[in-house]
């Protein structure tokens, strides 16, 4: 007896769901293979048999409208094959929004600035687990040479009988999620604040380990000894995110870090186009890894609708020379997903977007955050913004009033927009209005084609903003950035030399 | 610290009866001891009779000190030792013992010449040495010891792995400055926008 297991969504955490399909973006808009977008829909028909079926379903893209179509589909199919089964509107989530990844390209090609979002453009992160050297996360090995091993935190501790042994390059995984309660506190802050709260929490700890002084009774003493496991793992974890910090931070400061930081936002701000072609070029000319270049070649061809021909030319050439030829088939790919194309006419309809959908914003409080713009230190993520069109207040008063206000500015974005309510038989369904009490309204946000950490991070942060009114739950198909995005659609072959690298 | 004498009496019917003694007079002259031994049992068949029932005191007299419990159920227990031995201490024996007298001998058997208590004197020896034989100090000393012990292993528990000082150190120097370009564009390029 042979079945199929459906693998669907793969929880990470209780607010994000992923299909972890990792190829989504090549095969959906370079391929024209749409099987994911089956998948997707084959999942969220899961959820609405679980819980009810969507009210409402909104989004942006054609692909996003094609998961539409399939999940009606999907659901005139079920009320064929099983008569019986009824499937009524749900009572805890009030909207489905998919979000196509091709509306919004700029996003994952900035670099990333939320702790978590630093880590997986250091050091990747595959399954909410990332490997890192062991000695950023153990005692140096010199320390522990005499003597018992130490704890369980290293895995490449030597027999206690040797002399001082050589420093293990071996590697540890470590596991990223919200159970590390150190790494749920930083996974979505800006980079800039990290240092301060490991700061703090390092101090308290310390705090908290010479209250051993205090114990002088033996319940005292007995409550310490509780304490102390926990004390423990506290610290365990303390020193594995000083460690990863510091690593990050190496990357940070190196001007070649701070020099595509600056080119990138000076293009989404729209600021001094020529300059960045400059120092784009020098980047080639001291062979930084292609696909850094090809994030801000991309990104400058988006905001400004294309290059002009000269320039899309030259760096044509260059990239050919400097890399390797089998990077024309690459060149072409980005061509025919209209991210490096020569520009045409110089409309460009992005900088209405930008001012429209205030993409930028000058004062940015990383400490304490007003906006999801602080995920990227001044640009807001324009999938969020468009969340954020969605489910913000309207003027008369009714939340969830799909698309309306903002028409223009989705005409701008490439893709079809589209907000349908699912009927249950011929009766309409009416969104709720939220009585006091009540439990909070659960939006479903499906990204088609990836989404990024600091997508995620942005998208936390307005949900602590609506006073608990409304919970987020965040699917996708894929969690990506800028570089895993770029390679899918890379030309590979065995290179000596230039090989794609990280970040 | 000494404990000079015990004796059980019984309190019945007014009448104060010596049923069980036992005296430690080493430390005084062989000759002394008969008119010694004398005294303490005089002196202890006095505090019993003024010792009402269920009440306890201690009398003290020169280098002496008296200690007295009289139970409800006919019985005084009365310990003379020096004034250094410790009350709690004192009074908890002459409960254990009475205890152990009341447990042994029932009522009826309360005669005076026929019993025979050998426990009393091992009680008398062995809690010449209050520390030893006393649960609750020994248990208070065990204590002490235990917290230092306790005390010396927290100390090298946290003692292993990184140090806190190092990490607060190390937290202190991350810092990332990300937000300067926007602003820095913004200055120079006020005039210009690129459509």
């Amino acid at each position: 007896m042979i079945g199929e297991y459906h693998l669907d969504f793969i929880p990470f955490e209780d607010d994000l769901l992923s299909l972890e399909l990792d190829y989504t973006f090549k095969e959906l808009y370079l391929d024209g293979d749409y099987t994911s977008i089956y998948y997707a829909a084959r999942a969220l028909m899961k959820l609405q048999t679980l819980f009810g079926l969507f009210p409402r379903v909104l989004g942006k893209g054609d692909c996003a409208k094609h998961l539409a179509d399939m999940l009606l589909r999907m659901r005139r199919e079920v009320a064929v094959d099983d008569p019986s089964s009824t499937l009524v509107v749900s009572q805890n989530i009030d909207s489905l929004i998919i979000i196509d990844r091709s509306v919004d390209l700029i996003t994952p090609l900035c670099t990333q600035l939320t702790y978590e979002g630093l880590i997986d453009e250091v050091f990747s992160i595959r399954a909410s687990h990332v490997e890192v050297d062991s000695s950023i996360v153990g005692p140096a090995p010199q320390k522990s040479a005499v003597g018992a091993p130490t704890s369980t935190s290293t895995t490449t501790t030597t027999t206690p009988s040797q002399p001082p042994p050589q420093p293990q390059a071996k590697k540890k995984k470590i596991a990223l999620n919200s159970g590390d309660k150190l790494f749920a506190q930083l996974r979505d802050m800006n980079f800039a604040v990290v240092g301060s709260v490991l700061n703090r929490v390092a101090k308290r700890i310390n705090d908290d380990y010479e209250g051993r002084h205090q114990a002088k009774t033996v319940a005292q003493i007995r409550e310490f000894i509780n304490k102390l496991g926990g004390l423990q793992s506290e610290h365990q974890s303390l020193r594995t995110h000083t460690g990863i910090a510091e690593e990050i931070m190496g990357v940070t400061v190196t001007p070649e870090f701070n020099k595509s930081l600056e080119v990138q936002q000076n293009l989404v701000a729209g600021v001094d186009v020529n300059t960045q072609n400059d120092c784009i070029e020098e980047m080639i000319n001291r062979q930084v890894p292609l696909v850094q270049v090809l994030r801000l070649l991309s990104l400058q061809s988006l905001v400004n609708g294309g290059l002009k021909q000269k320039n899309f030319e030259f760096f044509k050439k260059e990239i050919l020379q400097t890399y390797g030829f089998e990077h024309l088939q690459t060149l072409l790919n980005l061509e025919k997903l209209n991210m490096f194309v020569k520009q045409v006419s110089t409309r460009n309809p992005y900088a209405n977007i930008r001012k429209s959908l205030r993409l930028i914003v000058d004062e940015v409080e990383e400490n304490n955050p007003h906006d999801i713009s602080y995920v990227y230190s001044g640009y807001a993520p324009l999938s969020v913004r468009l969340l954020q069109c969605v489910v913000t207040k309207g003027d008369n008063g009714i939340r969830n009033n799909g698309w309306k206000g903002y028409e223009d500015v989705l005409r701008m974005l490439p893709g079809k927009t589209f907000d349908e309510v699912q009927r249950k038989e011929d009766s309409v369904i009416r969104p709720k209005r939220l009585i006091q009490g009540q439990q909070p309204r659960v939006t479903l946000i499906f990204f088609l084609g990836g989404c990024t950490y600091t997508e995620i991070s942005a998208i936390r942060f307005l949900a602590q903003q609506d006073d608990g009114q409304r919970e987020f739950v965040i699917a996708t198909t894929q969690i990506t950035n800028g570089n895993s995005l770029l390679n899918s659609i890379m030309q590979k072959t065995e290179h000596p030399g230039v090989t794609a690298g990280t970040l | 610290m000494k404990i000079y004498s015990l004796t059980i009496f019984s309190t019945e019917n007014d009448a104060v009866v010596n049923l069980a003694g036992e005296h430690d007079l080493s430390g005084f002259g062989f000759f002394q001891r008969n008119s010694v031994q004398e005294f303490l049992t005089f002196f202890s068949k006095t505090v019993a009779e003024r010792t009402k029932p269920g009440q306890r005191q201690s009398v003290e007299e020169n280098n002496y000190v008296f200690y007295a419990y009289s139970r409800t159920e006919g019985l005084a227990g009365i310990m003379i030792c020096d004034n250094e031995y410790p009350q709690r201490v004192a009074f908890s024996l002459l409960n254990k013992i009475l205890d152990e007298f009341l447990i042994k001998f029932p009522r009826d058997k309360w005669i005076p010449q026929s019993i025979v208590f050998p426990e009393l004197k091992n009680y008398l020896i062995k809690y010449q040495d209050p520390k030893q034989a006393d649960q609750i100090v020994k248990v208070q000393t065990q204590l002490d010891e235990t917290k230092l012990v306790m005390n010396k292993t927290i100390e090298t528990l946290l003692q292993r792995g990184e140090k806190l000082e190092d990490l607060i150190d190390r937290s202190q120097e991350i810092s990332f400055q990300s937000k300067a370009f926007y602003k820095q564009a913004k200055k120079t390029n006020s005039c210009c926008s690129i459509s």
